[in-house]
Protein backbone atom coordinates (compact mmCIF):
# COMPACT_ATOMS: atom_id res chain seq x y z
CA UNK A 1 0.00 0.00 0.00
CA UNK A 2 2.72 2.53 1.09
CA UNK A 3 4.68 1.97 -2.56
CA UNK A 4 0.86 3.21 -4.11
CA UNK A 5 0.42 6.09 -1.97
CA UNK A 6 4.31 7.15 -2.46
CA UNK A 7 2.99 6.96 -6.29
CA UNK A 8 0.46 9.31 -5.63
CA UNK A 9 2.24 11.48 -3.84
CA UNK A 10 5.20 11.84 -5.99
CA UNK A 11 1.85 12.59 -8.81
CA UNK A 12 0.08 14.79 -6.89
CA UNK A 13 1.85 16.10 -3.55
CA UNK A 14 3.95 18.73 -5.56
CA UNK A 15 6.63 17.88 -2.81
CA UNK A 16 9.68 19.94 -3.45
CA UNK A 17 11.72 16.70 -2.03
CA UNK A 18 11.76 13.10 -4.35
CA UNK A 19 9.37 10.75 -2.56
CA UNK A 20 12.28 8.74 -2.72
CA UNK A 21 13.57 10.38 -0.14
CA UNK A 22 11.01 9.97 2.06
CA UNK A 23 10.58 7.57 5.33
CA UNK A 24 7.43 6.21 6.32
CA UNK A 25 7.66 8.26 8.98
CA UNK A 26 8.43 11.49 7.57
CA UNK A 27 6.20 14.47 7.95
CA UNK A 28 4.78 15.73 5.02
CA UNK A 29 3.93 19.44 5.93
CA UNK A 30 7.98 19.88 6.45
CA UNK A 31 8.58 18.39 3.02
CA UNK A 32 6.53 20.71 1.03
CA UNK A 33 3.32 19.27 1.40
CA UNK A 34 0.20 22.35 0.64
CA UNK A 35 -3.33 22.48 2.22
CA UNK A 36 -4.43 22.60 -1.56
CA UNK A 37 -2.38 20.07 -2.61
CA UNK A 38 -3.58 17.71 0.22
CA UNK A 39 -7.05 17.87 -1.43
CA UNK A 40 -5.44 16.51 -4.55
CA UNK A 41 -3.92 13.74 -2.79
CA UNK A 42 -7.12 12.91 -0.98
CA UNK A 43 -9.11 12.44 -4.34
CA UNK A 44 -6.25 10.65 -5.65
CA UNK A 45 -6.75 8.32 -2.91
CA UNK A 46 -10.03 7.90 -3.29
CA UNK A 47 -9.68 6.61 -6.72
CA UNK A 48 -6.64 4.16 -6.49
CA UNK A 49 -7.96 2.86 -3.26
CA UNK A 50 -11.62 2.89 -3.82
CA UNK A 51 -12.41 4.57 -0.75
CA UNK A 52 -14.65 7.43 0.91
CA UNK A 53 -13.05 9.98 2.67
CA UNK A 54 -14.94 10.85 5.74
CA UNK A 55 -15.22 14.21 7.23
CA UNK A 56 -13.82 13.69 10.55
CA UNK A 57 -10.77 12.25 8.99
CA UNK A 58 -10.05 15.61 6.78
CA UNK A 59 -7.73 16.69 9.19
CA UNK A 60 -4.10 17.41 9.19
CA UNK A 61 -3.08 14.53 11.44
CA UNK A 62 -4.53 11.67 8.64
CA UNK A 63 -2.14 13.64 5.90
CA UNK A 64 0.89 13.81 8.42
CA UNK A 65 3.02 10.96 6.69
CA UNK A 66 3.34 8.07 4.59
CA UNK A 67 2.31 6.04 7.52
CA UNK A 68 -0.93 8.09 8.59
CA UNK A 69 -2.29 7.74 5.65
CA UNK A 70 -1.75 4.18 5.25
CA UNK A 71 -3.63 3.88 8.82
CA UNK A 72 -6.71 5.87 7.47
CA UNK A 73 -6.69 4.10 4.09
CA UNK A 74 -6.92 0.98 6.00
CA UNK A 75 -9.42 1.88 8.38
CA UNK A 76 -11.79 3.43 5.45
CA UNK A 77 -10.81 -0.19 3.84
CA UNK A 78 -12.16 -2.37 7.02
CA UNK A 79 -14.94 0.32 7.54
CA UNK A 80 -16.41 -0.09 3.84
CA UNK A 81 -16.75 -3.58 4.86
CA UNK A 82 -19.01 -3.58 7.46
CA UNK A 83 -21.46 -1.56 5.29
CA UNK B 1 -7.36 54.23 29.19
CA UNK B 2 -8.84 57.66 27.83
CA UNK B 3 -12.39 57.31 27.00
CA UNK B 4 -12.08 58.00 22.83
CA UNK B 5 -16.00 57.58 22.63
CA UNK B 6 -17.76 54.61 21.20
CA UNK B 7 -16.14 52.41 18.20
CA UNK B 8 -18.42 53.75 15.21
CA UNK B 9 -18.33 57.68 16.90
CA UNK B 10 -14.53 57.42 16.23
CA UNK B 11 -14.58 55.17 12.94
CA UNK B 12 -16.93 58.17 12.01
CA UNK B 13 -14.60 60.93 13.01
CA UNK B 14 -11.89 59.22 11.20
CA UNK B 15 -13.80 58.86 7.85
CA UNK B 16 -15.05 62.48 7.76
CA UNK B 17 -11.00 63.43 7.77
CA UNK B 18 -10.45 60.90 4.97
CA UNK B 19 -13.26 61.81 3.38
CA UNK B 20 -12.36 65.31 3.22
CA UNK B 21 -8.85 64.38 1.44
CA UNK B 22 -10.14 61.55 -0.87
CA UNK B 23 -10.25 62.92 -3.97
CA UNK B 24 -7.32 64.90 -3.68
CA UNK B 25 -5.22 61.23 -2.67
CA UNK B 26 -6.92 59.76 -6.00
CA UNK B 27 -5.81 62.75 -8.21
CA UNK B 28 -2.27 62.90 -7.03
CA UNK B 29 -2.28 59.17 -6.51
CA UNK B 30 -0.22 59.72 -2.53
CA UNK B 31 -0.52 58.05 0.64
CA UNK B 32 -3.72 59.41 2.74
CA UNK B 33 -1.58 60.85 5.47
CA UNK B 34 -4.08 62.48 7.03
CA UNK B 35 -6.12 59.85 6.83
CA UNK B 36 -3.43 57.71 8.94
CA UNK B 37 -3.29 60.44 11.24
CA UNK B 38 -6.73 60.15 12.07
CA UNK B 39 -7.03 56.19 12.71
CA UNK B 40 -4.06 57.16 15.09
CA UNK B 41 -5.89 59.92 16.82
CA UNK B 42 -8.76 57.93 17.55
CA UNK B 43 -6.96 55.05 18.09
CA UNK B 44 -8.21 52.59 15.76
CA UNK B 45 -5.12 50.83 14.29
CA UNK B 46 -4.43 48.48 17.33
CA UNK B 47 -8.31 47.58 17.84
CA UNK B 48 -7.75 43.63 17.24
CA UNK B 49 -5.08 43.07 19.93
CA UNK B 50 -6.15 41.40 23.08
CA UNK B 51 -6.44 43.34 26.58
CA UNK B 52 -3.88 40.36 27.70
CA UNK B 53 -1.36 42.32 25.25
CA UNK B 54 -2.41 45.76 26.39
CA UNK B 55 -5.13 46.40 23.69
CA UNK B 56 -8.77 46.99 23.75
CA UNK B 57 -9.68 43.50 21.92
CA UNK B 58 -12.19 44.54 19.39
CA UNK B 59 -13.16 41.31 17.35
CA UNK B 60 -13.17 40.75 13.33
CA UNK B 61 -16.89 42.00 13.05
CA UNK B 62 -15.93 45.21 14.76
CA UNK B 63 -13.02 46.07 12.41
CA UNK B 64 -15.21 44.99 9.48
CA UNK B 65 -17.60 47.90 10.97
CA UNK B 66 -15.28 49.96 10.65
CA UNK B 67 -14.06 48.97 7.42
CA UNK B 68 -17.01 49.70 5.92
CA UNK B 69 -17.50 53.20 7.74
CA UNK B 70 -14.16 54.19 6.37
CA UNK B 71 -15.07 52.54 2.73
CA UNK B 72 -17.34 54.74 2.48
CA UNK B 73 -15.43 58.02 2.70
CA UNK B 74 -11.89 56.92 0.96
CA UNK B 75 -11.52 53.47 -0.77
CA UNK B 76 -7.77 53.78 -0.51
CA UNK B 77 -7.94 54.89 3.01
CA UNK B 78 -9.98 51.54 3.69
CA UNK B 79 -7.82 49.21 1.93
CA UNK B 80 -5.03 50.26 4.04
CA UNK B 81 -7.02 50.32 7.07
CA UNK B 82 -7.87 46.39 6.08
CA UNK B 83 -4.55 45.44 4.88
CA UNK B 84 -3.12 46.75 8.18
CA UNK B 85 -5.75 44.23 10.42
CA UNK B 86 -5.24 41.71 8.59
CA UNK B 87 -1.20 41.76 9.67
CA UNK B 88 -2.39 42.27 13.17
CA UNK B 89 -4.88 39.16 13.01
CA UNK B 90 -2.32 37.34 12.25
CA UNK B 91 -0.02 38.11 14.59
CA UNK B 92 -2.60 38.24 17.46
CA UNK B 93 -3.22 34.65 16.58
CA UNK B 94 0.17 33.30 16.97
CA UNK B 95 1.34 35.25 19.65
CA UNK B 96 1.26 33.29 22.63
CA UNK B 97 3.57 31.97 24.60
CA UNK B 98 5.95 34.20 22.13
CA UNK B 99 7.68 36.63 24.19
CA UNK B 100 9.02 39.06 21.23
CA UNK B 101 5.65 38.92 19.85
CA UNK B 102 3.46 39.63 22.53
CA UNK B 103 6.10 42.73 23.38
CA UNK B 104 5.19 43.65 19.87
CA UNK B 105 1.69 44.10 20.07
CA UNK B 106 1.79 46.09 23.50
CA UNK B 107 4.17 48.41 21.59
CA UNK B 108 1.91 47.77 18.18
CA UNK B 109 -1.18 49.49 20.13
CA UNK B 110 0.71 51.51 22.39
CA UNK B 111 2.82 53.73 19.44
CA UNK B 112 -0.34 53.26 16.93
CA UNK B 113 2.01 51.48 14.71
CA UNK B 114 0.78 50.60 10.81
CA UNK B 115 1.84 47.07 9.42
CA UNK B 116 2.41 45.95 6.14
CA UNK B 117 2.19 42.77 4.45
CA UNK B 118 5.42 41.43 2.16
CA UNK B 119 3.87 38.14 0.52
CA UNK B 120 4.11 38.67 -3.23
CA UNK B 121 7.88 38.28 -4.35
CA UNK B 122 9.14 38.64 -7.97
CA UNK B 123 9.31 34.82 -9.66
CA UNK B 124 6.64 32.98 -7.54
CA UNK B 125 3.62 34.02 -10.38
CA UNK B 126 1.85 35.96 -7.81
CA UNK B 127 1.34 32.31 -5.79
CA UNK B 128 1.86 33.86 -2.14
CA UNK B 129 2.01 30.82 -0.90
CA UNK B 130 5.32 29.89 -2.67
CA UNK B 131 8.47 31.89 -1.45
CA UNK B 132 12.20 31.84 -3.44
CA UNK B 133 13.99 34.06 -0.38
CA UNK B 134 15.17 32.26 2.37
CA UNK B 135 17.14 33.90 5.37
CA UNK B 136 21.11 34.07 6.14
CA UNK B 137 21.27 32.89 9.49
CA UNK B 138 24.17 33.83 11.61
CA UNK B 139 23.60 32.65 15.71
CA UNK B 140 20.78 34.21 16.66
CA UNK B 141 20.50 36.69 14.34
CA UNK B 142 19.32 36.40 10.23
CA UNK B 143 18.96 38.75 7.12
CA UNK B 144 16.57 38.36 4.64
CA UNK B 145 16.86 40.42 0.71
CA UNK B 146 13.42 40.08 -0.88
CA UNK B 147 12.33 41.67 -4.36
CA UNK B 148 8.74 42.39 -3.95
CA UNK B 149 6.78 43.46 -7.24
CA UNK B 150 4.13 45.41 -4.75
CA UNK B 151 4.48 46.56 -1.35
CA UNK B 152 1.02 48.51 -0.20
CA UNK B 153 1.99 51.73 1.65
CA UNK B 154 5.48 49.90 1.97
CA UNK B 155 7.24 53.74 2.55
CA UNK B 156 4.79 54.47 5.38
CA UNK B 157 4.42 51.31 7.15
CA UNK B 158 6.45 50.65 11.03
CA UNK B 159 6.62 47.19 10.75
CA UNK B 160 6.73 44.33 7.62
CA UNK B 161 5.48 40.82 8.19
CA UNK B 162 7.56 39.05 5.44
CA UNK B 163 7.18 35.76 3.73
CA UNK B 164 10.18 33.60 2.70
CA UNK B 165 11.29 29.87 2.55
CA UNK B 166 12.25 28.00 6.10
CA UNK B 167 15.98 28.21 4.73
CA UNK B 168 18.10 27.75 1.69
CA UNK B 169 17.26 23.80 1.66
CA UNK B 170 13.67 24.23 2.47
CA UNK B 171 10.79 23.67 -0.27
CA UNK B 172 9.26 27.05 -2.03
CA UNK B 173 6.26 25.77 0.17
CA UNK B 174 7.92 25.22 3.32
CA UNK B 175 7.09 28.91 4.75
CA UNK B 176 8.12 31.22 7.50
CA UNK B 177 6.26 34.59 8.69
CA UNK B 178 8.92 37.11 9.71
CA UNK B 179 8.44 40.44 11.39
CA UNK B 180 10.39 42.86 10.10
CA UNK B 181 11.05 46.54 12.50
CA UNK B 182 11.10 49.29 9.84
CA UNK B 183 14.21 50.45 11.81
CA UNK B 184 15.70 47.07 10.76
CA UNK B 185 15.33 47.43 7.07
CA UNK B 186 16.05 49.23 3.67
CA UNK B 187 14.11 49.65 0.78
CA UNK B 188 14.85 50.43 -2.42
CA UNK B 189 12.23 51.55 -4.79
CA UNK B 190 11.99 49.17 -8.13
CA UNK B 191 9.10 50.09 -9.55
CA UNK B 192 6.03 52.85 -9.09
CA UNK B 193 2.26 52.80 -8.37
CA UNK B 194 0.40 54.54 -11.06
CA UNK B 195 -2.81 52.79 -11.11
CA UNK B 196 -6.72 52.66 -12.17
CA UNK B 197 -7.61 53.01 -8.61
CA UNK B 198 -6.96 52.48 -5.30
CA UNK B 199 -4.25 55.40 -5.71
CA UNK B 200 -3.91 55.84 -2.50
CA UNK B 201 -1.95 52.58 -1.15
CA UNK B 202 1.07 53.59 -2.81
CA UNK B 203 1.96 50.35 -3.83
CA UNK B 204 5.32 50.30 -5.23
CA UNK B 205 7.83 47.74 -6.04
CA UNK B 206 10.75 47.14 -3.57
CA UNK B 207 13.57 45.36 -2.69
CA UNK B 208 13.81 45.07 1.20
CA UNK B 209 16.21 43.79 3.22
CA UNK B 210 16.25 43.64 6.83
CA UNK B 211 17.85 41.79 9.85
CA UNK B 212 15.94 40.74 12.55
CA UNK B 213 16.30 38.56 15.82
CA UNK B 214 15.63 34.26 15.08
CA UNK B 215 12.84 35.13 17.74
CA UNK B 216 10.77 37.17 15.00
CA UNK B 217 9.73 34.76 13.29
CA UNK B 218 6.37 33.42 13.63
CA UNK B 219 6.51 29.75 15.49
CA UNK B 220 3.39 28.76 13.66
CA UNK B 221 4.24 27.57 9.43
CA UNK B 222 3.06 30.43 7.32
CA UNK B 223 0.41 27.73 5.51
CA UNK B 224 -0.82 27.27 8.85
CA UNK B 225 -1.26 30.87 9.52
CA UNK B 226 -2.83 31.91 6.10
CA UNK B 227 -5.68 29.30 5.93
CA UNK B 228 -6.88 29.71 9.32
CA UNK B 229 -6.00 33.70 9.82
CA UNK B 230 -4.89 35.29 6.39
CA UNK B 231 -6.97 34.13 3.83
CA UNK B 232 -10.39 34.56 5.63
CA UNK B 233 -10.08 37.81 7.17
CA UNK B 234 -8.68 39.00 4.44
CA UNK B 235 -11.63 38.04 2.27
CA UNK B 236 -14.01 39.40 5.57
CA UNK B 237 -12.31 43.02 5.42
CA UNK B 238 -11.96 43.19 1.87
CA UNK B 239 -15.06 42.37 1.48
CA UNK B 240 -16.42 45.18 3.89
CA UNK B 241 -14.20 47.74 1.98
CA UNK B 242 -16.04 46.70 -0.89
CA UNK B 243 -19.28 46.97 0.47
CA UNK B 244 -18.35 50.74 1.92
CA UNK B 245 -17.57 52.04 -1.63
CA UNK B 246 -20.73 50.59 -2.82
CA UNK B 247 -22.84 51.55 -0.57
CA UNK B 248 -21.50 55.25 -0.84
CA UNK B 249 -21.86 55.33 -4.34
CA UNK B 250 -25.49 54.03 -4.12
CA UNK B 251 -26.10 56.97 -1.69
CA UNK B 252 -25.14 59.29 -4.13
CA UNK B 253 -27.55 57.86 -7.15
CA UNK B 254 -30.46 57.89 -4.13
CA UNK B 255 -29.38 61.61 -3.42
CA UNK B 256 -29.54 62.00 -7.34
CA UNK B 257 -33.14 60.76 -7.72
CA UNK B 258 -33.95 62.59 -4.57
CA UNK B 259 -33.11 65.68 -6.14
CA UNK B 260 -34.90 64.92 -9.48
CA UNK B 261 -37.99 64.28 -7.65
CA UNK B 262 -37.86 67.85 -6.34
CA UNK B 263 -37.52 69.29 -9.21
CA UNK B 264 -40.39 66.80 -11.12
CA UNK B 265 -42.17 64.46 -8.64
CA UNK B 266 -44.25 62.88 -11.57
CA UNK B 267 -41.37 61.24 -13.31
CA UNK B 268 -38.35 60.02 -12.06
CA UNK B 269 -35.72 59.29 -14.79
CA UNK B 270 -35.31 55.79 -16.01
CA UNK B 271 -33.22 55.22 -14.20
CA UNK B 272 -34.63 55.06 -10.92
CA UNK B 273 -35.95 51.34 -10.71
CA UNK B 274 -31.95 50.28 -10.67
CA UNK B 275 -31.88 52.17 -7.17
CA UNK B 276 -33.83 48.59 -5.94
CA UNK B 277 -31.65 46.63 -7.66
CA UNK B 278 -28.52 48.44 -6.02
CA UNK B 279 -29.98 48.34 -2.46
CA UNK B 280 -30.95 44.81 -2.51
CA UNK B 281 -27.57 43.93 -3.53
CA UNK B 282 -26.04 45.83 -0.49
CA UNK B 283 -28.39 43.59 1.43
CA UNK B 284 -27.00 40.44 0.24
CA UNK B 285 -23.55 41.90 0.23
CA UNK B 286 -24.40 42.72 4.52
CA UNK B 287 -26.02 39.45 5.19
CA UNK B 288 -23.35 37.37 3.65
CA UNK B 289 -20.44 38.95 5.22
CA UNK B 290 -22.41 38.88 8.55
CA UNK B 291 -22.59 35.14 8.15
CA UNK B 292 -18.90 34.62 7.34
CA UNK B 293 -17.68 36.55 10.38
CA UNK B 294 -20.41 34.35 12.65
CA UNK B 295 -18.63 31.42 11.03
CA UNK B 296 -15.11 32.87 11.72
CA UNK B 297 -15.61 33.63 15.25
CA UNK B 298 -16.94 30.05 15.87
CA UNK B 299 -14.41 28.54 14.10
CA UNK B 300 -11.92 29.68 16.12
CA UNK B 301 -12.60 27.34 18.70
CA UNK B 302 -12.77 24.42 16.68
CA UNK B 303 -10.11 21.99 16.09
CA UNK B 304 -7.26 23.73 14.73
CA UNK B 305 -5.83 20.34 12.91
CA UNK B 306 -9.25 20.56 11.06
CA UNK B 307 -9.22 21.10 7.47
CA UNK B 308 -11.62 23.54 7.33
CA UNK B 309 -12.48 22.71 3.54
CA UNK B 310 -16.17 24.25 3.87
CA UNK B 311 -15.74 27.30 5.60
CA UNK B 312 -12.35 28.21 3.34
CA UNK B 313 -14.57 27.80 0.13
CA UNK B 314 -17.39 29.77 1.94
CA UNK B 315 -14.94 32.65 2.57
CA UNK B 316 -13.34 32.59 -1.24
CA UNK B 317 -17.26 32.34 -2.29
CA UNK B 318 -17.43 35.57 -0.23
CA UNK B 319 -14.47 37.43 -1.67
CA UNK B 320 -15.78 36.45 -5.26
CA UNK B 321 -19.15 37.39 -4.64
CA UNK B 322 -18.69 40.53 -2.50
CA UNK B 323 -16.08 42.07 -5.78
CA UNK B 324 -18.64 41.05 -8.07
CA UNK B 325 -21.80 42.50 -6.55
CA UNK B 326 -20.06 45.57 -5.32
CA UNK B 327 -18.88 46.64 -9.22
CA UNK B 328 -22.47 45.58 -10.09
CA UNK B 329 -24.33 48.04 -8.00
CA UNK B 330 -21.58 50.99 -8.76
CA UNK B 331 -22.71 50.29 -12.17
CA UNK B 332 -26.37 50.38 -11.37
CA UNK B 333 -25.47 53.75 -9.41
CA UNK B 334 -23.90 55.12 -12.88
CA UNK B 335 -26.72 54.04 -14.61
CA UNK B 336 -28.93 56.42 -12.23
CA UNK B 337 -26.84 59.26 -12.11
CA UNK B 338 -25.87 59.42 -15.47
CA UNK B 339 -23.39 62.05 -16.72
CA UNK B 340 -23.03 63.77 -13.51
CA UNK B 341 -21.84 60.27 -12.20
CA UNK B 342 -19.65 59.67 -15.75
CA UNK B 343 -18.10 63.59 -14.79
CA UNK B 344 -15.82 64.41 -12.30
CA UNK B 345 -16.72 66.93 -9.71
CA UNK B 346 -20.24 66.68 -9.31
CA UNK B 347 -21.84 65.71 -6.00
CA UNK B 348 -22.64 62.32 -7.71
CA UNK B 349 -19.10 61.27 -9.35
CA UNK B 350 -18.64 57.94 -9.28
CA UNK B 351 -15.75 57.06 -11.07
CA UNK B 352 -13.37 56.87 -7.96
CA UNK B 353 -15.67 54.63 -6.73
CA UNK B 354 -16.05 52.21 -9.62
CA UNK B 355 -12.25 52.51 -10.95
CA UNK B 356 -11.37 51.59 -6.86
CA UNK B 357 -13.55 48.77 -7.03
CA UNK B 358 -12.18 47.27 -10.67
CA UNK B 359 -8.96 46.48 -8.22
CA UNK B 360 -11.62 43.86 -6.09
CA UNK B 361 -11.95 41.09 -8.75
CA UNK B 362 -8.21 40.75 -9.32
CA UNK B 363 -6.58 41.11 -5.65
CA UNK B 364 -5.90 37.78 -5.79
CA UNK B 365 -7.21 37.26 -9.14
CA UNK B 366 -10.57 35.77 -9.02
CA UNK B 367 -10.49 33.08 -11.65
CA UNK B 368 -7.60 31.72 -9.48
CA UNK B 369 -9.85 31.80 -6.49
CA UNK B 370 -12.86 30.18 -8.10
CA UNK B 371 -10.12 27.26 -9.26
CA UNK B 372 -8.98 26.34 -5.94
CA UNK B 373 -12.76 26.73 -4.18
CA UNK B 374 -14.01 24.18 -6.98
CA UNK B 375 -11.20 21.44 -5.42
CA UNK B 376 -12.56 22.46 -2.26
CA UNK B 377 -15.91 21.77 -2.87
CA UNK B 378 -15.53 19.17 -4.68
CA UNK B 379 -13.28 17.55 -1.81
CA UNK B 380 -15.73 18.44 1.22
CA UNK B 381 -17.40 15.73 3.04
CA UNK B 382 -20.06 17.83 4.81
CA UNK B 383 -23.16 18.54 3.10
CA UNK B 384 -24.02 21.70 1.25
CA UNK B 385 -26.94 22.58 3.07
CA UNK B 386 -25.57 24.00 6.58
CA UNK B 387 -27.61 22.81 9.30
Amino acid sequence: MEDRIREILSRCARLSVPVEALNDEDNLYDAGLSSLATVNVMLAIEEVFSVEFLDHLLTRRSFESISSLAAVIASLKSGALTF
Amino acid sequence: MKDFGTLIDRARTAAIIAAAHADSVDIESCFPHESLEGLKQNRLLGLLIPERFGGPGATLRDVALVCRILGQACGSSALIYAMHQIQVACLVATARGAAWQEAFLRRANADQLLLASVTSEVGTGGNIRSSLCAPEYEGNRLTLRKRSPAISYGEHADAFLVTARRSNEAPSSDQILIVAERTDSALVETSRWNALGMRGTDSKGFDISFSANAAQIISVPFDDIAQHTMLPTSHILWGSVWLGIATDATEKARAFLRNEAHHNADALPPGAVRLEKAVSMLSSMRARLDSAVNEYLNIQISDREALPLGFLAEVNGLKIAMSEAALAAVHHAMLICGIAGYKYGTPFSLGRHMRDLHSAPLMVNNDRIAANTAALLVAQRASLMKE
